[in-house]
């Protein structure tokens, strides 16, 4: 007579089973950038992938950035192929908001410090390959502004 | 041999509880989800209409209208464009509005003083006091909401901001021009920006389809300032280059860090000004993820990532957002598409290989 109930029990089973869902997994990938050999602050690194989401990180003092996922809180990068772009927030480091939600420019003549090929993504000349299940580690000597 | 029953067992009875509940339980979120696909729908339909608007003033004009337009101060040399102020300017929507069966309010707007066109307007439904508008009123804009709004999209209504009278006090709209990367800043020196979507510096090389130099660049998607394309300059095929695109406006992050800062008081719903024509207000561009929101005030005060939520494209239909392309049909796109996808989905002219992913 139980036997009347094995498939139901099955079924039950299956359809608990059926919710799991599995996160993406991610690298973790950290790095130096450095211009003329000295490390450079405030540049904004950003990791585009050919599939998946951006990852993007600050450098320290030290010229150090960790990535960390864009809106997620995930640290890291998705592995596979990037295109690396690279910004200079240094110039707009002053800069405020008004009250009208406008950014205000004080950058006063400050210009980038570094070349403006690595601004966009898409034709940047830096490319990386970040792999799985390991700490990577990019560091990237760029060129000075021209 | 076999027994009779002439009622259910306990056993028998607990079974058909237990399946009519787990049915219930399938049935429930059901009934949630097909609401939300109901407002998604209207939500596309709306901006289907705001595509094929873009296509009869295209038929009329042999251009698109202009992304947004903004002769204040520099006048162009024409008397007729002002040479003051807020003389001649507005955005997409505006220029749309007769294509959309609102010619009346359209004819009411004074086309060559921007500043007439206050919330006490008469012409608009205003009573003459300049006041707050309370949802249900009257006021510029709001007559027009249904197809300027897309229902899933929560968040304050009004623009709350720029003017203490109350002068350019607007009901919200929802859907945007395509810029290409960039939207937001117009110009500025030290960031990525609309005249410049790759970055500050005259030594990059100008974008594919780019006209002039850096100063006085173009956007790279289908709309820009001060100028209108068509359909011929969409050099990467009308189906493969976005028109337009919808922004979502909740972000509590965003509306709490402004205060919570001391910078300012703005708040998301204050960039959904679509008819003062700023980069801000008329713009959004693909070189942002969809749906992207900073986490952290720290975030609200970092440039980079502050004029990245200016440019996002967003909505809160579950895992992405509704897009109008060129060609005129309207595709929902994953948030989790490429990056350089969907970066090429924005620029008109910018050589790549690049469809709608299904």
């Amino acid at each position: 007579m139980n036997k009347r109930y094995v498939g139901f029990i099955v079924i039950l089973a299956l359809m608990a089973a059926s919710g799991c869902d599995e996160k993406t997994k991610l690298a973790e990938v950290t790095g130096v950038v450095t211009l003329d050999g000295k490390p450079l602050e405030l540049i904004q690194v950003e990791f585009w992938p050919t599939t998946g989401p951006r990852s993007i990180g600050k450098t320290d003092t030290e010229g150090k950035f960790t990535l960390e996922i864009d809106d997620r809180t995930q640290k890291g990068a998705i592995p596979g192929t990037h295109k690396v772009a690279l910004r200079d927030t240094w110039p707009s480091k002053d800069d405020y908001i008004n009250d009208g939600g406008e950014w205000v420019d004080k950058s006063n003549g400050k210009k980038s410090r570094i070349h403006s090929k690595y601004y966009d993504a898409p034709l940047s000349p830096l490319s990386v390959e970040v792999v799985a299940g390991k700490p990577n580690t990019f560091d990237f000597k760029v060129d000075p502004r021209k | 041999m076999k027994r009779q029953s002439k009622a259910f067992t306990l056993v028998e009875l607990l079974v058909v509880i237990a399946i009519i509940g787990i049915l219930v339980g399938l049935l429930l979120p059901a009934v949630q989800s097909a609401r939300e696909a109901a407002r998604r729908m209207q939500c596309s339909n709306n901006l289907k209409q705001l595509a094929l608007a873009n296509h009869n003033f295209h038929d009329v004009y042999k251009k698109l209208p202009f992304g947004m337009l903004r002769a204040d101060g520099t006048g162009w040399g024409h008397p007729e464009w002002g040479t003051t102020g807020q003389a001649r300017r507005y955005a997409l929507l505006h220029q749309l509005m007769p294509y959309v069966e609102q010619t009346a309010f359209y004819n009411a707007w004074d086309q060559l003083v921007y500043n007439n066109n206050t919330i006490s307007n008469r012409l608009f439904g205003g009573d003459g006091v300049t006041s707050l508008p309370t949802n249900g009123t009257a006021a510029v804009g709001q007559l027009l909401s249904n197809v300027l709004r897309c229902p899933s999209n929560v968040g304050s209504l009004y623009n709350e901001s720029h003017s203490p009278t109350g002068n350019g006090v607007y009901a919200r709209g929802d859907y945007y021009a395509c810029a290409g990367q960039r939207g937001y800043p117009g110009f500025q020196a030290t960031r990525a920006s609309l005249w410049n979507p790759f970055g500050p510096g005259n030594d990059h090389p100008r974008p594919a389809g780019g006209r002039g130099t850096a100063a006085t660049g173009r956007a790279n998607g289908m709309f820009s300032r001060n100028i209108q394309f068509g359909f011929r300059d969409a050099m990467d095929g009308t189906s493969n280059t976005i028109l337009m695109g919808e922004r979502s406006f909740s972000d509590p992050v965003f509306d709490r860090c402004g205060p919570e800062t001391g910078t300012t008081t703005t708040k998301m719903g204050n960039w959904g000004w679509i008819w003062f024509g700023a980069e801000g207000n008329a713009f959004l561009g693909t070189g942002v993820p969809i749906n992207f929101r900073i986490r952290s005030c720290a975030e609200f005060l970092d440039p980079l990532r502050y004029d990245d939520r200016i440019n996002a494209f967003g909505s809160l239909h579950v895992g992405g957002a509704q897009f109008a392309l060129t060609d005129g049909s309207v595709r929902f796109i994953s948030e989790s598409i490429d990056l350089l996808t969907f970066n090429a989905l924005g620029s008109r002219a910018g050589g790549e290989v690049a469809s709608v992913p299904e």
